[in-house]
């Protein structure tokens, strides 16, 4: 058996075994009760960046906006 | 203590709320597939409706969409199949409105008497527009006397439906019918005879 010491500043991913690509963590410094529905807040955001035009950068821009925009709402 | 539901419907509603400072990006995305949606609802129906409402039904279908993005809910399902279904409703209840609409149609009633009544007394105020005049006369030749008699009364000499029920012994909402079947009948009449005219 080896005691395997964790760096304090280690970067730690959520994700599951078997699962391709980590999904994103909240940032930090939000309301808990935003934290615990960050995945939903962060799929309606993208759900409604689609019905946007078809330029990918305003879509992202749309996300980034409005989950800041939430961030700051909720706290 | 605040349930998840409503923390989720705040979460839509916040973003939601950015979301409609992009609606004209939005409409303007789906801009074809709702004039796809307008001709479609327009070639339903009877010529003369389409060919008077379209242009009011698309502004109408474009105020439905609109409407949509402000209560669409994308937990629900995709915005199209949302709006394309409230955009037909919308025609439909424009359409709806507009027949029964007594102001809409008192308009349009308004507007016709007020050629016919141009028409007659143009003699008075141009002398040499007799012609126009001779022009009503020949465009009322196919008139029952009927008609004739409800016209020339209501026009010429200013009486009442009420009044002229009375001396042609019908009531005063046959009278108002014929007036308005006549007015329209001369309208369509002089219009034709304007177009000969400038075939000519």
């Amino acid at each position: 058996m080896t005691i395997r010491r964790i760096e304090a500043k280690e970067i730690r991913k959520l994700g599951r075994p078997g699962v391709t690509g980590a999904e994103e963590a909240p940032p930090a410094g939000l309301s808990p009760i935003l934290r615990a529905s960050w995945k939903f807040a962060s799929d309606t955001a993208k759900r409604f960046s689609q019905e946007l035009d078809t330029d990918p950068k305003r879509k992202s821009n749309f996300v980034t906006e409005a989950l800041k925009n939430l961030a700051k709402r909720f706290s | 203590m605040t349930t998840r539901r409503e923390v989720e419907d705040r979460i839509v509603a916040i973003i939601r709320e950015q979301f409609l400072k992009y609606s004209a990006e939005t409409l303007d995305k789906y801009k074809d597939q709702i004039n796809s949606t307008v001709r479609w609802y327009v070639s339903t129906l009877p010529r003369h409706i389409a060919k008077a409402e379209a242009g009011d039904l698309e502004s109408e279908a474009k105020i439905a969409f609109i409407e949509c993005l402000k209560t669409w809910d994308p937990r629900k399902g995709d915005l199209w199949p949302y709006v394309s279904v409230r955009l037909k409703g919308s025609m439909q209840d424009y359409l709806r409105k507009r027949g029964t609409d007594p102001v809409a149609g008192l308009y349009e009633f308004i507007t016709s008497a007020a050629n016919v009544y141009m028409a007659f007394n143009r003699k008075e105020i141009v002398h040499e527009e007799v012609d126009k005049l001779l022009h009503v006369d020949s465009a009322m030749k196919d008139f029952s006397d009927k008609e004739k008699a409800v016209v020339e009364k209501y026009y010429k000499k200013d009486q009442t439906f009420k009044e002229i029920g009375k001396d042609i012994g019908l009531s005063e909402s046959q009278v108002s019918r014929i007036c308005k079947e006549a007015t329209l009948k001369l309208k369509k009449n002089l219009r034709e005879g304007d177009e000969s005219e400038e075939r000519e």
